[in-house]
């Protein structure tokens, strides 16, 4: 009778916690993501208590009838137990048998580690489940469908992404994911982070991005063990200063041990520092230092650059030097006079003056295209004068038609029958290619890329806003538009996506 | 000077079919391994009469399929030319104005050794499916 007495007490317990709310509503608004994916743990949490009491119950009247107390319980809890914690079925069972629509309906059960986004989680399930099978579009097809079917949050961006890997698009993939950062972290799971890592490590991995895996992998605060190992091998493999001791140490606590064998074993052979392009015996010869007419020392430096691998991040330094070289050569009267003389000598229409101009055009082209070679780091280009000012106009140039285009682009996937997925992904290429337009850019010419693409990115969001209710999206692409405009010094702008950014999920 | 003749095949040094041809190289690269006075091996002193004549002799030895004329120095290393590279490269310098430009571009040493940057780290084959995830 007590016992009995003990566990109606746990049952009116977890009904308790059930109907009270934990959290206090100073410390977080109980309509926001965070208070609804608190009270989902503590649904899951309630119903986990009263289950153990139910079984509890049950076998002590089983115990009463049979004398027997083990194993009805445990049968019990072996049926109940995924009903609560359907992600162990899940992750256990149906992801490894490649049941992917089995696999999205009992994880659309809800509960751990989808709590923040419940609707994603169970799509992400699929699709992980649909990875272990033979592709197929239709089943593809099915499972985007799925994501429309509640508000898209961090696991759904991830199911979407390896949805679009999946079906060959590798590009969108990367972007899609890159972009979980963009999302507030109350609506995206541990998780779906975790697997986005993942797979952003083995693609950057097999295209050899080494130096990408390694910023990328520098930046989670929370790396896997495999991710770990990764990023120390990809460490080693671009000559950085990690010891063969630490990689070898990361791939023993690692899992998969035999099937990363290889990149251990690459990794171990990699010098630590990579050799130079063009040794200094290479450097004097092509006069790239004390030349007796400077415009050696700008074409020498010129050809040491070219001879690099495009695929390699420059150092924004070497282009200054470069830049610095042919401004010294461009100021060279001597250099000047004797274009001037092959001009009469050849009595051409154009002056030798607009020749030499010519010649400054081809230069600046170079260099834009060196400083975009330079990728983040050209924000460390500090010079704003000669050749380097004329190769930012130079890009300017070329990038403004660009991303004109894009923001075109994003105006059309604002399609009620495309859906949110859609917009996202023409808003993530827009993303990626602004903010790889405008690194080398001054303030001003960055105002005037911001503008182009703010009008249209700001429909999109209150689109997403008013008729999607995909308010974690629109957050997401107010709090860009937000920083930009602080940046740009749009304090009309600013103060309008603050308050947007402000008014929350 | 206008004749476009096939590049040879059949008779092609087997190391000269190893080596790039100029398109392959970066825009930036192209400056120096594409550049016409160089493509033609000539100095940039030469009259007009001259260029034409060296064009022509290199357009014959290639359909002849002579021994080492298909590859030129350039400051980046040896290249691959063919008939094609040869027209262009003569066109570019009948133009005056664009003559004195490459002029200026054309005024570095040229080597015959091949410029090998450092070997980069190889893509890890396989690593996606190592890791537990499909290519498609």
């Amino acid at each position: 009778m007590t016992e009995t007495l003990v566990v109606l007490l746990c049952v009116a317990g977890c009904a308790g916690v059930g109907v009270s709310p934990l959290a206090s509503v100073l410390d977080c608004d109980p309509q926001g993501p965070r208070g609804r994916a608190i009270r989902r743990a503590e649904h899951q949490f309630a119903a986990a208590v009263m289950l153990a009491a139910t079984c509890g119950l049950l076998s002590l009247w089983l115990y009463g009838k049979s004398g027997q107390p083990w194993w009805p319980m445990l049968i019990m809890l072996g049926v109940c137990l995924p009903l609560v914690h359907p992600w162990l079925l899940v992750r256990g069972v149906l992801v490894p048998l490649g049941a992917s629509r089995t696999a999205y309906r009992v994880a659309r059960l809800g509960g751990h580690p989808w709590f923040r986004d419940p609707n994603g989680g169970a799509v992400l399930s699929g699709v992980l489940a649909s990875l272990r099978c033979r592709p197929s579009d239709e089943r593809g097809r099915w499972l985007r469908a799925r994501l429309e079917d509640d508000r898209i949050g961090g696991a759904g961006l991830v199911a979407l992404g390896l949805l679009a890997a999946d079906a060959g698009d590798r590009d969108t993939a990367r972007r899609v994911l890159a972009s979980l950062d963009d999302l507030d972290p109350d609506l995206c799971p541990p998780l779906a982070r975790t697997i986005a890592l993942d797979w952003w490590v083995a693609d950057a991995a097999a295209r050899g991005a080494w130096h990408e895996l390694l910023e990328r992998v520098a930046d989670d605060p929370e790396p896997t063990a495999t991710t770990r190992f990764v990023g120390v091998a990809a460490g080693r493999m671009v000559g950085e200063g990690v010891g063969r001791t630490a990689v070898l140490w990361c791939w023993l606590r690692a899992p998969r041990r035999v099937r990363t064998l290889g990149l251990l074993w690459s990794s171990l052979r990699r010098p630590r520092t990579p050799r130079r392009a063009i040794d200094d015996g290479d450097l004097a010869r092509l006069a790239a230092n004390g030349a007796n007419e400077p415009i050696l020392d700008a074409l020498a430096l010129h050809a040491e650059i070219a001879a690099q691998p495009t695929t390699v991040p420059l150092v924004p330094a070497v282009v200054e030097r470069l830049a610095s070289a042919w401004d010294i050569a461009f100021g060279d009267f001597g250099m000047r006079a004797k274009v001037r003389d092959r001009a009469e000598t050849f009595a051409t229409v154009a002056s030798g003056e607009l020749l030499v101009a010519r010649l400054h055009r081809a230069v600046a082209h170079d260099v834009a295209l060196l400083v975009a070679q330079c990728g983040k780091q050209a924000e460390g280009l500090r010079r704003d004068t000669g050749v380097l000012r004329r190769a930012r106009d130079v890009h300017f140039e070329d990038v403004i038609v660009r991303i004109v285009r894009d923001a075109a682009a994003l105006g059309r996937a604002r399609d009620p029958e495309l859906g949110p997925a859609a917009t996202w992904s023409a808003w993530v290429r827009l993303r990626e290619a602004y903010l790889g337009a405008v690194v080398p850019l001054d303030a001003g010419q960055r105002a005037i890329v911001y503008a182009e693409v703010e009008l249209e990115v700001r429909h999109c969001a209150a689109w997403l806003w008013n008729e999607r209710r995909e308010r974690g999206l629109a957050h997401g692409m107010c709090l860009f538009l937000l920083g930009e405009a602080e940046r740009v010094r749009d304090v009309e702008a600013a103060a309008y996506y603050r308050h947007n950014v402000v008014v929350g999920l | 000077m206008q004749r476009h003749p096939e590049p040879p095949e059949s008779n092609a040094e087997s190391n000269d079919d190893r080596l790039q041809a100029a398109a392959h190289d970066g825009e930036v690269a192209r400056r120096f391994t594409a550049d016409p006075f160089r493509v033609l091996e000539a100095p940039s002193t030469a009259s007009r009469h001259e260029l034409d004549a060296v064009a022509m002799r290199l357009l014959d030895a290639l359909e002849r399929g002579e021994p080492g004329v298909a590859r030129y120095p350039t400051p980046l290393g040896e290249r691959r030319r063919d008939a094609g590279t040869v027209n262009d490269a003569a066109h570019a310098l009948r133009d005056a104005e664009r003559r004195i430009v490459h002029e200026l571009w054309s005024r570095l040493p040229v080597r015959h050794q091949e410029i090998a940057p450092p070997p980069g780290p190889a893509p890890w084959d396989g690593g996606a499916r190592a890791l537990g995830w499909r290519r498609r």
